[in-house]
């Protein structure tokens, strides 16, 4: 029910001060007596009984109920009498409490401003919630981003060092391609698997970074890192070198222990690492490298196996394009005569091409004999640092090219591993897992194919982690 | 999970989501919200466009009866109950955003919510009230049953091995409830209220006077002149309706007793739950409550002797609580402090 506006006698109750005079129980005997009423009279008008009337005149509460229905019958009976009810019980002692208990109303009225804000409301926690992410993901990503591009269509390896690596004296310096430069598809990220850090102290891969100059392709070659080598506390080096012939990886981690750091030196001859037994070694990343020399302008578009376009532009004459990728590629050029190929420094045999202008080739797989390398470092089977800890950089030298002979003679693979901290060097000699590279272009691919981001990851986790399995072998 | 981290800058809420009004008491500050259940709809943009809130509350109110075309002003409670549950969900968090606004504002309010329900209503009416609650952000939600909270409200000894009765009036429904020890002894509901008070005003006025008023008019007539029981002063009213006979609206004055002819038959209605009440009540809680009288709150106890018809017809003391119109809210409040003092069991609470 619609609530009947409180009588204004009421609502004044409730800021009168407490009536002074005779109290609640007086009035009413007097006003009863003064109509000469008895008391039985009003116990039957008020369907009470006399003994409540008298204790009610008497304030005699031990023989009423609660305040609630003292209240009641007093307002009940001065109403009877004709008296203001409110007056009475604000005079009763008792009922003082029960006045006092009641509550003010507040009057409140909605307005359209709360209506806007009710309806305007988004919750502070899902908005702090939504920025939160976006910040964590914005960082995220920009922090993945510098590391993603390990599979990515190109790479100019030893562009600069690494992002992760840590203080280094010295920078690295590069050789590298002009057209390097040119092209747009030099990504000036370089991969931690990939990268060219500093090798402290050792110059593990001089003798493979020597002998390719003359290729005239870009090479990395490792910095020499002089007496603060000591210092270094983490070297995470990778040296890949684009010599035709070897290959170079070179691996120093963070922590100094003895098992973790490795160089990791293969020098496969005339081989391609394309695909990788992800069992054997899941880390391994496959790419190959291509380089493009322009006799004359050519069109050119590559794709990778991945379907990444690598290339996809005119190919200037005199020009030299080096890209890496994952084999096998598929090759356009428009101008097949003007161009020559090499894949990870084995020439592509263009003759078949002379005649015709526009050439659509694969390559990269079988018939160019590649093959795949797995180098594990948990492998090894001979560790020079047992003989020697305090093998001086010949020693390793040394060490690299027994091992490379080694190679030659039976296609074993070999791992150098070199530990900048403590000055221990080991080569160590694995088993090789040689695979040929099947036919089937999708089969020979799909394992060492993986998402960009995990193999980012991976990628980066092994620059910093050392330990893991060495690493792809670029050729 | 927010909710909880919420929940400390929220407070305890008990709601008398009533018929008429929807009162809020908050502990330690008392009733802080005492609106109409009333929504104003605004259409946009034409028939299925998307609606919004024009008003709620007072402001909604005014609007009952008055709106153009693409304004609705809706009653989403009808009989103790809801009517219209996604309306009366925007009501309750408009009505639970208001009390808070002056507390954290970036935060979603997320208090513990106790309301009362009629005690006739089913466990589809119920379980529709919890939903609509916890809709409008209501991190818990306890379901008490009006007439207990009217009694705590009211301040009876419910705890106490005595029976007291207890008549809450409501906009939409009359409850009628003997309690003892905390519990129901015996309750009954009738979906009658101030509401059909209104429409019986209404229905007289066409039938006797050949003219049509709008349901404000009648709840001002009942609120102004309204009686129960013939009293010593007759008062009069002068009212405005449309003439149905001639079409235009014409002026009339309309006297006390013809309002309490008018409410005979919603009066009956209320007298015979209370006497079938009374017949229920087993004989040792029907003497005390013969004892002490039965106490009357809601709205309806504001009724001009409406406890003097209730006295004749009974021959009980009857009682009218102490500022009825709040005890539901009050008595809610109440039980939210006891479920705290006393782990919750207190109550037959749901």
């Amino acid at each position: 029910m619609e609530p009947v506006e409180l009588q204004a006698a009421e609502a004044e109750t409730l800021v009168t001060p407490r009536v002074t005079g005779p109290s609640g129980g007086a009035r009413l005997r007097q006003a009863r007596e003064s109509r000469h009423l008895s008391v039985d009279q009003v116990a039957s008008e008020l369907r009470l009984t006399p003994r409540q009337i008298i204790a009610l005149e008497e304030e005699n509460f031990a023989q009423l109920p609660e305040p609630t229905y003292v209240c009641g019958y007093v307002r009940a009976y001065a109403k009877f009498l004709q008296l203001a009810s409110n007056e009475v019980v604000d005079a009763y002692p008792n009922l003082e409490a029960l006045r006092a208990d009641k509550v003010p109303v507040v009057e409140s009225r909605i307005t359209s401003a709360d209506l806007a804000a009710v309806h305007a409301d988004i919750p502070f926690s899902l908005a702090a919630l939504t920025v939160l992410l976006v910040v964590v993901s914005a960082w995220y990503f920009s922090r993945n981003s510098d590391t993603s591009v390990v599979p990515s269509a190109l790479e100019i390896s030893a562009k600069q060092p690494t992002v992760d690596s840590t203080p280094i004296p010295e920078t690295v310096p590069t050789l590298t391609a002009e057209e390097a430069e040119s092209d747009g598809f030099v990504t000036p990220d370089a991969t931690p698997a990939l990268a060219v850090e500093q090798m402290p102290e050792s110059r593990v891969a001089d003798d493979a970074v020597a002998t390719v100059t003359d290729a005239a392709q870009e090479i990395s070659v490792p910095a020499v890192a002089s007496s603060a080598s000591a210092e270094l506390e983490t070297a995470s080096a990778a040296v890949v070198a684009a010599e035709p012939e070897v290959t170079s990886t070179v691996d120093m981690p963070t922590d100094a222990t003895p098992a973790a750091p490795a160089i990791a030196a293969s020098v496969p001859d005339r081989v391609a690492v394309t695909a990788v037994d992800s069992a054997s070694s899941p880390e391994l990343l496959p790419a190959s490298q291509l380089v493009i020399t322009y006799a004359q302008d050519s069109w050119t578009d590559i794709t990778d196996a991945r379907d990444m376009h690598l290339l996809y532009k005119l190919g200037r004459a005199g020009s030299q394009i080096m890209l890496t990728g994952v084999a096998p590629f598929r090759v356009f050029f428009g101008y097949a005569p003007g161009v020559a190929l090499t894949l990870n420094g084995d020439p592509v045999n263009m003759t078949p091409y002379q005649s015709m202008a526009k050439v659509n080739i694969k390559i990269g797989s079988k018939r160019h004999n590649t093959l795949a390398f797995t180098v594990r470092a948990d492998e090894t089977t001979e560790t020079l640092a047992d003989k020697a800890p305090e093998l001086a950089d010949q020693d390793l030298e040394q060490a690299r090219k027994v091992l490379r002979q080694s190679v030659a003679d039976d296609g074993a693979q070999v791992t150098a591993v070199a530990s900048p901290g403590t000055g221990k060097k080991t080569a160590t000699k694995a088993p090789v897992q040689r695979k040929t590279e099947r036919d089937d272009f999708g089969a020979q691919m799909a394992p060492p194919i993986r998402d960009k981001s995990t193999s980012s990851n991976k990628s980066e986790g092994r620059t910093r982690s050392g330990p893991a399995p060495i690493t792809n072998l670029f050729d | 999970m927010f909710s909880k981290i919420f929940g400390i800058f929220s407070n305890d809420l008990s709601i008398d989501l009533g018929t008429a009004n929807t009162l809020i008491y908050v502990r330690g500050q008392g009733i802080v919200l005492n609106e109409p259940s009333v929504v104003a709809i605004r259409q946009e943009r034409g028939p299925g466009g998307p609606r919004s809130i024009a008003a709620v509350g007072h402001e909604a109110k005014r609007m009952l009866g008055r709106t153009p075309g693409n304004i609705v002003a809706i009653r989403p409670m009808k009989d103790g109950v809801i009517a219209d549950f996604t309306i009366t969900e925007k009501m309750l968090q408009t009505f639970i955003k208001k009390v808070h606004e002056d507390k954290f504002r970036f935060f979603r309010p997320s208090p513990r919510v106790l309301i009362c329900v009629p005690c006739g209503s089913t466990q589809v009416e119920r379980r529709a009230i919890r939903e609509s609650a916890a809709g409008a952000g209501a991190r818990e939600v306890y379901l008490i049953e009006e007439p207990m909270a009217a009694a705590i409200g009211a301040g009876l000894p419910v705890s106490e091995a005595r029976g007291s009765m207890v008549l809450d009036i409501g906009g939409g429904t009359t409850e009628v409830a003997i309690i003892s020890l905390a519990g129901i002894v015996y309750s009954a509901s009738v979906r009658i209220g101030g509401d059909r008070f209104d429409e019986a005003i209404i229905n007289y006025i066409r039938r006797n006077y050949g003219t049509l008023i709008g349901e404000a008019t009648a709840e001002h007539i009942k609120k102004n002149i309204g009686t129960a029981y013939p009293g010593d002063e007759v008062r009069e009213i002068e009212i405005k309706g449309r003439n149905l006979a001639e079409g235009v609206p014409r002026s009339f004055i309309i006297n006390s007793n013809e309002i309490l002819e008018a409410l005979q038959d919603p009066l009956a209605g209320i007298v015979s739950a209370v006497k079938t009440a009374l017949e229920q009540t087993p004989p040792e809680l029907g003497s005390d409550v013969a004892e002490r009288g039965m106490v009357l709150t809601g709205g309806g106890a504001l009724l001009r002797n409406l406890d003097r018809l209730l006295t004749e017809e009974t021959g009980l003391p009857v009682v009218i609580a102490e500022d009825p119109l709040t005890c539901v809210a009050r008595g809610g409040g109440r039980a939210l402090e006891m479920m705290d003092e006393h782990g919750g069991e207190i109550f037959a609470m749901e």
